[in-house]
């Protein structure tokens, strides 16, 4: 088809239009090619396509037959009863009013538009919801004054909204759509001027809505977009908003936190609820503002030195420390901060994702915290080697270091985790999955936690020390001031909980409860590599290759004598144990009262199955995350 | 829309399979298989139907093995589709043969439903 552009006389009324929007009046000088076509056509076979070259896949798949309702957008336009309405066509036929709205009338365009508002932030697109409502076509036509400074705010909201979800980068095409189709958006009203209209206004109450078409941006989306959103009843919307207000309260208590680790546990539990994607956004911009400060004040730099200070106290950045004032000491660190700070950006920026995006996102950056490791690693033997000279006592071995493996150990586990709390995992697979946890990665992060309290240790016992005219003695049962004890706690039950599921799955395997499968094409060697093949870019904790976990694990070495009783019987002893590490909390948080529940439950379950109980029955034992998306109940059916 | 059907069969007849009774066709498998970010070949399954009146008597999961045998013939590495988390029947099946759950895509499809991506790794 060939057609030439014209560009409309600025007097032609039905050119432009006085709303601005795509018009329906030709721009094209259509040239009638049927007969040649149709007798090209007719050279074709019955079934013969004619295929070019560049007709690929996403050609194929986003073709349309012409006058086809189902892939025509235009064609149901045409083919509807009604006429679709536009602003301008609306207002001509009274189907709209500009003026002497009353105020049901009022309450429900309102009501209506914070319901498009709340499923355009569910993630449809702005042409199937907010504008559906003809009044954002063309505000300043509005005489009402309620209602057209209600249209102008609603633009600009819009506008803000998007700007900070783009902004963030925490979301993909499932999560937000932010094409705006060339919609003016009252750029030209400001802030305070369409606040400050809202404001002369003031009203109240209810229902009825004229000036909603839903197929009044029809053309504007590509054919392979559904033909209808369906708009969220006024409830849910106000329910959706109520919810929405509710989390931006808890991002307003973010500046309150202190450090990066403080920050990361915050940051993961707002994202544990499936929080929507403004709020996420907003999070993310709170911490890291245009700027790139956190909060907007301190350095990223300064913030993770802090940080790292409160977690292992490196003497290089001691005041205490004749490492701290030495020159060169200081250009090692500082140029090994220089490359922290992207890694521990993106650490950040993956906990604003949704929970199925984070996933893949865990996996991806154990390469960079990998290197980042090994190059603190060189760093520290260099600090060490300096620091020997000045301050025989102290060292400085892999400390940098272990803090990176700290974060690498955690990504690693949520990256686990995750396959548990999205369903992933088939039951046959979870043996290889909790050993993986409980033998590998929960170990090194316990190691880790122990080595970090160590140099916390070794840090106050010497600006103890070092502190003039103080006796050693009087300080001998003094209280330690930073302790990890918390998070090792927390590290030897989560080792306990897996290390219990371990032990109930191997038992369930010897009493025949749960069956290794045969499949034809699938290989267990095969599929352990795939899903644990983001492990292989760490070079801190070493990759377990399956051949290699099938000798630690191999029973007939390490426990000849096991049975599918002795099994359940440590099993029991895990869950108790992490239950009274849990128990040992003084304020326990909601994840660890419903770790406790769960430790608890399937302590019982195993005693019982330790007793005999279903002995002879070859029923598979049901793993149920309904209490808990990553510790399941064990229930025998 | 069917262009997308014809440009599988089009580009990869050995990976389309019909069950046939007598005249009438009643199950269909459509596939291809390319490669994925240079490094991986990738089977796809893009479609599987069989007759409602035909149903429960193994033909679908007989039109999957035959794909994979033919994307086995043909070097293949791995075999994907995604479907919807809420169909159990899809799921069954694919997972009786072997695929496991690769990812999970939330609000995949255009009617807000999640859906899984199944895999099954052959080498």
């Amino acid at each position: 088809m060939e057609g030439t552009m014209q560009t409309q006389p600025p007097s032609d009324p039905g050119g432009q239009g006085s709303d601005g929007r795509v018009d329906s009046k030709s721009r094209y000088d259509w040239k009638d090619i049927t007969e040649e076509f149709m007798s090209s056509a007719s050279a074709l076979q019955m079934g013969e396509l004619l295929h070019d070259t560049n007709f690929g896949l996403f050609e194929a798949m986003s073709a349309i037959e012409m006058m086809d309702p189902k892939m025509d957008a235009g064609m149901m336009c045409n083919q509807i009863q009604r006429k679709v309405l536009t602003f301008d066509s609306a207002l001509e036929s009274g189907a709209i009013k500009i003026k002497d709205l009353s105020i049901p009338e009022l309450i429900g365009i309102m009501d209506t538009s914070l319901a498009c508002l709340v499923t355009w932030l569910e993630g449809h697109s702005l042409a199937q919801t907010v504008f559906t409502n003809l009044f954002l076509h063309n505000p300043y036509m509005i005489d009402d004054k309620c209602l057209k400074a209600f249209s102008i705010l609603m633009l600009k909201l819009v506008d803000h909204i998007r700007d900070r979800v783009n902004r963030a980068g925490v979301f993909e095409e499932e999560d937000f759509q932010s094409l705006t189709y060339g919609f003016k958006m009252a750029a030209d009203v400001t802030d305070a001027r369409a606040t400050g209209m809202m404001k002369e206004v003031d009203k109240n109450d209810y229902p009825t809505i004229m000036g909603f078409e839903p197929l009044v941006n029809q053309r504007l989306l590509p054919p392979t977009f559904p033909r209808y959103t369906v708009i969220r009843s006024r409830e849910e919307a106000l329910g959706h908003i109520e919810g929405l207000l509710y989390r931006l309260q808890i991002v307003t208590t973010v500046p309150e936190l202190t450090t990066f680790h403080i920050i990361m546990e915050a940051f993961q539990e707002f994202s544990k609820s499936s929080p929507c994607v403004l709020s996420r956004s907003i999070l993310q911009l709170t911490l890291l503002p245009v700027n790139k400060r956190v909060f907007g004040v301190h350095t990223m730099v300064d913030f993770l030195k802090d940080t790292i200070r409160n977690f292992i106290a490196p003497p290089v950045l001691s005041q205490k420390s004749a490492l701290y004032n030495n020159s060169q000491a200081k250009q090692y660190v500082d140029a090994w901060f220089v490359q922290v700070v992207r890694p521990f950006t993106a650490l950040v920026q993956i906990t604003g994702h949704n929970r199925a995006r984070q996933r893949d996102k865990w996996a991806h950056i154990l390469e960079d915290l990998s290197a980042l490791q090994e190059e603190a690693d060189k760093v520290d033997a260099c600090l060490h080697q300096m620091l020997t000279k000045m301050e025989p006592n102290r060292q400085h071995i892999a400390c940098l270091g272990n803090w990176v493996l700290y974060h690498t150990l955690q990504a690693m586990i949520s990256y686990l985790l995750a396959g548990f709390e999205l369903e992933l995992y088939a039951t046959y697979e979870y043996h290889y999955v909790y050993w993986y946890l409980y033998e590998m990665l929960y170990s090194w992060l316990i190691n880790t936690l122990h080595r970090a309290d160590n140099f916390l240790l070794e840090n106050e016992t010497m600006a103890d020390s070092q502190q003039k005219g103080r006796s050693n003695k009087k300080n001998k049962k003094k209280k330690r001031i930073k302790t990890l004890n918390k998070e090792i706690t927390l590290a030897q039950a989560g080792q306990q909980m897996f290390g219990g599921y371990y032990k109930a799955v191997m038992g369930f395997r010897l009493d025949g409860k749960m069956q290794m499968p045969e499949f034809q094409f699938d290989c267990e060697e095969v599929r352990y590599s795939h899903r644990f093949q983001p492990f292989t870019n760490v070079s801190t904790p070493p990759y377990i290759p399956y051949v290699q976990y099938k000798e630690m694990s191999d029973l007939n070495r390490y426990e000849p004598d096991a049975t599918a009783v002795s099994l359940y019987g440590a099993a029991c002893k895990c869950f108790h144990q992490a239950k009274s590490l849990l128990e040992s909390f003084h304020n326990p948080s909601e994840e660890v009262q419903a770790m406790i529940k769960v430790a608890k439950v399937n302590f019982v379950v195993m005693k019982i199955l330790m007793g005999g109980h279903k002995k002879d029955s070859q029923e598979p034992p049901v793993f149920d995350f309904t209490s808990h998306p990553v510790y399941p109940t064990i229930k025998m059916v | 829309s069917i262009y997308t059907y014809r440009y599988f069969i089009h580009n990869w007849p050995k990976l389309c399979f019909l069950a046939m009774d007598k005249e009438k066709c009643v199950g269909a498998i459509v596939c291809k298989l390319d490669m994925h970010k240079k490094m991986v070949r990738r089977g796809y399954i893009a479609m599987l139907a069989v007759d409602a009146d035909y149903r429960r008597k193994q033909i679908g999961s007989r039109l999957v093995m035959k794909a994979i045998k033919g994307m086995i013939a043909d070097d293949c590495d791995e075999v994907v589709l995604e479907t919807e988390i809420t169909n159990k029947a899809a799921l069954r099946l694919y997972e009786n043969l072997g695929f496991v759950r690769d990812k999970r895509l939330f609000r995949y499809y255009l009617n807000g439903v999640d859906a899984l991506r199944l895999k099954l790794w052959l080498r």
